[in-house]
């Protein structure tokens, strides 16, 4: 009896300290692994302070791609995000990056508008808006996540409603659908864990 | 016989407690739920909570309450474009909404957020304009 309640002990402990898994390709540099990581990227944020790398850099961070005025699922994604934002509320290592997919019609000013609706606070959560080609490029290469044009969808565009976890040196560790809760409870037990790593 | 008159009874009262027009509303009421799951809830969510100012809360609406009129062709036609500033509508239209599922959906919305349990008549869906 006593063997048994230890065995279960040990092997939650032991599923709990699994190490979280690193997305992406990676290579190697003599002994040492190269993980990949999201490329270096500047775009303005809904206050027009040009976001880069080095702002993120030592933090835990969750990426998505939105536009403001998608009907489809970005509303499920940013009630999803809400709940990210208010779970994480003080965690001063950690930060939300939603980039928009339409940044011609999401401009700084809109991004405001609608961050304000949300009622968010522009330091913890960041929407983004830049060169169009470039957000584009960091989503399908850096995220790994679908994000295009499509003249056929109702709202001319199609992306993912993924959400991605970004580790303190910029590599994916998780991938979460962010338009089911179940999927985004797992996401916050994560930024938790991912917050204890070295 | 005994029997009998019992079960003439309970429908007698089944009759009287439910009229034809309660099971009218009730029906436009399910049809309106179904509706409402479809065409609102992905942005005022299920339970009309609705999220932040973005997405206004639907509970304990007074414009539901004082000017369903107004709600009713807000719902088909979507928000005003304030052409100064270029921006698009707020909230989208329901063109394809027929008269009758826009009373339907009345019917759910004021008995479920502002406590009316009237049925929202067909004849106030067609909001020409």
């Amino acid at each position: 009896m006593l063997v048994v309640f230890f065995g279960v002990v040990v092997m939650s402990c032991s599923t709990d300290r699994k190490p979280m898994p690193i997305f992406g390709e990676r290579s190697f540099n003599g002994t040492d692994t190269v993980y990949h990581t999201i490329a270096p990227f500047k775009f303005f944020d809904q206050d027009s302070v040009l976001i880069k790398n080095d702002d993120v850099a030592g933090k835990v961070y969750v990426a998505d791609f939105f536009f403001t005025s998608c009907r489809t699922i970005c509303p499920k994604m940013k009630t999803q995000m809400k709940r990210v934002y208010a779970a994480t509320e003080s965690f001063d290592d950690f930060m939300i990056l939603s980039h928009t997919i339409d940044p011609e019609y999401d401009n700084v000013r809109r991004l405001k508008k609608f961050a304000d609706k949300l009622e968010t606070d522009s330091k913890r959560w960041h929407f983004l808006t830049g060169n169009r080609d470039s957000i584009f490029n960091l989503a399908q290469t850096s995220y790994f996540a679908t994000a295009m044009e499509d003249k056929n969808d109702p709202d001319g565009y199609i992306h993912s409603g993924a959400f991605l976890l970004i580790d303190r040196k910029g590599r994916i560790r998780g991938k979460y659908d962010g338009t089911v809760a179940e999927d985004v409870d797992r996401l916050i037990g994560d930024i938790k864990k991912l917050r204890l790593e070295e | 016989m005994r029997m009998k008159a019992f079960v003439f009874g309970l429908l007698a009262a089944a009759l009287t407690s439910c009229s034809l027009g309660d099971a009218k509303t009730a029906q436009y009421f399910v049809q309106g739920e179904r509706l409402y799951e479809q065409h609102c809830s992905n942005c005022h969510q299920s339970d009309g909570s609705g999220l932040g100012k973005l997405y206004p809360s639907l509970v304990n609406s007074d414009w539901l309450k004082t000017k369903p009129d107004e709600v009713v062709c807000l719902i088909r036609y979507g928000s005003m474009v304030d052409s100064a500033s270029g921006d698009r509508a707020l909230m989208p239209g329901n063109p394809g909404l027929t008269d009758l599922e826009l009373a339907e959906l009345m019917t759910y919305l004021r008995k479920t957020y502002s406590n009316d349990e009237e049925i929202f008549d067909v004849r106030r869906s067609s909001c020409d304009r």
